[in-house]
């Protein structure tokens, strides 16, 4: 094959070019930290990137509304506690009572029930962020409300204003979690507060609670318990959805990089390699281009 | 006449001879840097011997005229490689810009944006009587129908520069056609004096290397060397004229025409044919997928928010959260954008409830598209890396195309192209040649002197 100058240069151009172009992919490689900048990149590794980089924001929500469903719960069960404690003092107030040896008088008796139920209606209506945590979904009016009655007994009658509706959370791809106790659950509605009213009518009118009241405050406190071991068991299910949500955010990240992020490594060996290339084009060139024939001729 | 003025005349030929060569020479290394011109040799032959007693004589030497070194086959082989690379060139170019419009993989891109909204929901679905958490939902359902909305004006926007690109390429066309046409008048008419004009023959092959980078042309020659250009089986140029090329939008399309009003052609190569496939058919496809996005989107949404109830008393409800159909048009209902109270969170009325938060946020892997397989998700990702491979493939088409074309230039090259140490070569040899026909001249004139001296006294 005859070779004539223009076509040296011609691929020396040729040829540089394709090793400045690469030597250029590389340093954007580099200096981005990524090997796929832009879709053609590496199309098929965009799609798992844009998949991935939609899963992980889903796991990062995921796990904040985990993260809101603790708080909320957390909320619900130190209310639960507080109930708990309360009834532990319903029932020795009504020891007391039955008591006949004890000084104090039923009186007496009556107004330390009216405190706690006070304290109780307080507690059932505990909010949490701008919400009523027992009311089911009517979260934006207070679930309980004690009304004097006009024609008594009962001296007040109490109602719920909640309902039973259940609030899911979500918390995992097609995974939801109920992040509420309603009143229902955790006071069988208006039972609980029925019997302290009555038993404190009952003191203050002189007469001692009847064990049928023992047995419903009793079973006021095993319903609140009930429910306390609920929210608990769904507290712990909630830690352990945490955290895999975290070790699935690990193990996306780390997908996610064997995608999309340059190998650090192999692309700077790969530079040397290019670098090293470009050099000697460019030595080779220096020394060829200018040659020819004329040079030698005097 | 075996006389000393045939060996005068044969030494004359000569200086001449090597002169011409010199001179073909000098035009070539003149000419070494001048894009498509093809080297010149001076056809050296023998001239008609003469009939002596002594047998045929030589009468030295003739230039027979002075050829281009270039092969026809090359050249054909060069324009179809050239036509299918700008092609795939142009293509990738377009596909570049509207690569770069999508902005993938970003968290600020549509893909990005498309999770936000829909974690918005599931923020809307924790908090559903959260004012804050009403803001964030209008905040990115803002946001994700602002960028349907740019990409779709951005991709828009540059289908409609391309019709000026049209224009500039036809005008282009119609130049390099009717320089042809006069180009191939000179060489004819330079044929029928008996001439050939081998620079004007390099212009031709240039004009139409530089043509099929254009358009797809098929070139024909007659008898007499006369080329015929033809595209898609119409003549555009010869010797003859040059018929012009004009382009018209027609609907949705936009269609070049032979001459005003003539027949439309199939234009299927070269950059122009890039450009109109990407305006025919890649970018009004690629559009019409984004609208598909954006109006499943809608649909859902809206069908699944009409259906929830907003806050107050009592709660609102049938309201839509997005207005529009398509991604040009989509836009968060300006009432809802005016009063995030109308965002329907709950399914039944009750502030707290979010049953219709959960449902919206469910949207986003819910497999509404390509008949209930995909969903907007996986249809705008798959979206995205289609048009990545796209840009790879032709990427890689007119890499490949580059190479092909490189080696052909290569070999035309060598057939064509000069090479200076062989012009300085044959500088010496002509320069060897001259100086030997002198000395031929000098010694017949030494022998004419001898005579002269025998016969004067």
């Amino acid at each position: 094959m005859r070779i004539t100058q223009g076509r040296i240069v011609a691929d020396f151009l040729y040829n540089l070019n394709n090793t400045q172009n690469r030597i250029s992919q590389l340093q954007t490689q580099l200096s981005t930290g990524r090997r796929v900048n832009v879709p053609s990149d590496d199309p098929e590794a965009a799609d798992m990137i844009l998949r991935l980089n939609a899963s992980l924001g889903r796991n990062e929500q995921f796990a904040a509304n985990v993260d809101a469903a603790q708080s909320m719960l957390s909320t619900t069960t130190s209310a639960l506690d507080g109930v708990q404690q309360l009834l532990g003092q319903v029932q020795s107030v009504m020891a007391q009572a039955g008591d006949g040896a004890k000084s104090t008088s039923l009186g007496t008796l009556a107004d330390t029930m009216d405190g706690i139920l006070s304290q109780l209606a307080g507690l059932a209506n505990t909010q949490f962020d701008g919400k009523y945590v027992f009311g089911g979904t009517q979260t934006q009016t207070a679930p309980y409300v004690l009304t004097p009655n006009a024609a008594p007994p009962p001296s007040q009658t109490v109602t719920y204003n909640g309902n039973a509706g259940v609030i899911d959370y979500p918390v995992g791809e097609g995974q939801v979690q109920q992040a509420n106790v309603t009143g229902q659950t955790a006071f069988g509605g208006t039972a609980l507060f029925d019997t302290i009213i009555r038993v404190r009518d009952n003191l203050r009118a002189g007469i001692p609670p009847a064990a049928a009241d023992e047995t419903a405050v009793q079973n006021a406190l095993n319903t609140v318990l009930n429910a306390s071991g609920t929210a608990g068991t769904i507290q712990q299910s909630l830690d352990a959805t945490s955290a895999q949500l975290t070790q699935q955010h690990t193990q996306l990240l780390a997908l996610r990089s064997v995608h999309q992020d340059t190998d650090v490594a192999s692309a700077t060996l790969n530079m040397t390699q290019e670098q090293t290339t470009l050099q000697a084009a460019l030595s080779v060139g220096a020394k060829i281009l200018p040659m020819s024939l004329v040079n030698f001729l005097s | 006449m075996s006389g000393l003025s045939l060996i005068l005349e044969i030494g004359r030929r000569a200086l001449q001879a090597q002169q011409v060569g010199i001179a073909v020479t000098s035009h070539n290394i003149a000419n070494a840097t001048t894009p498509g011109y093809s080297r010149e040799r001076a056809g050296f032959v023998p001239s008609s011997p003469l009939m002596t007693p002594s047998g045929l004589l030589g009468t030295g030497v003739d230039v027979a005229g002075v050829t281009r070194m270039r092969d026809a086959f090359l050249d054909q082989q060069a324009r179809d490689v050239n036509q299918s690379m700008s092609d795939a060139a142009m293509q990738n170019q377009i596909l570049t810009q509207i690569q770069s419009t999508f902005n993938e993989p970003s968290d600020t891109a549509l893909s990005g944006l498309l999770t936000g909204f829909f974690n918005s929901w599931q923020s809307l679905a924790v908090n559903p009587e959260d004012s804050a958490a009403r803001n964030s939902v209008l905040q990115a359902g803002t946001q994700l129908a602002q960028s349907f909305h740019t990409l779709s004006t951005q991709i828009t926007q540059l289908r409609t520069s391309l019709q000026t690109d049209v224009s500039d390429k036809i005008t282009k066309i119609n130049t390099l056609t009717s320089q042809l046409s006069q180009l191939d008048l000179q060489i004819t008419n330079a044929q029928a004096l008996g001439r050939t004009d081998n620079d004007a023959m390099d212009q031709r092959d240039e004009k139409l290397q530089e043509l099929s980078g254009l358009i797809n042309i098929q070139v024909s020659y007659d008898a007499r060397g006369s080329m015929t250009v033809s595209t898609g089986g119409s003549a555009i140029a010869s010797g003859a004229g040059a018929v012009a090329l004009q382009s018209s939008v027609q609907g949705n399309q936009i269609v070049v025409g032979l001459g005003a009003g003539g027949p439309a052609l199939n234009v299927t190569g070269g950059e122009l044919g890039g450009v109109l496939t990407m305006y025919n058919s890649t970018i009004p496809a690629t559009l019409t997928e984004l609208d598909q996005a954006a109006g499943t989107l809608i649909t859902r949404v809206n069908q699944l928010h009409q259906a929830g109830y907003g806050l107050g008393t009592p709660p609102s409800t049938g309201v839509a959260f997005f207005t529009g159909t398509g991604a040009a048009d989509i836009a968060v209902n300006a009432a809802v954008a005016a009063n995030s109270n109308l965002i329907a969170a709950s399914g039944d009325g009750t502030p707290g409830n979010n049953t219709t938060a959960l449902a919206i946020a469910g949207v986003h892997t819910e497999k509404l598209m390509n008949g209930n397989s995909a969903s907007i998700s996986d249809f705008y990702n798959n979206m995205v890396s289609t048009l990545g491979s796209s840009v790879d493939s032709t990427d890689n088409q007119s890499k490949q195309q580059q190479a092909v074309l490189t080696g052909l230039q290569n070999q035309q090259s060598s057939v064509s192209g000069v090479s200076l140490d062989e012009e300085m070569t044959n500088l010496i040899t002509f320069q060897n040649g001259y100086s030997a026909a002198a000395k031929v001249i000098s010694t017949v004139d030494s022998m004419f002197q001898t005579i002269m001296n025998m016969v004067s006294p």
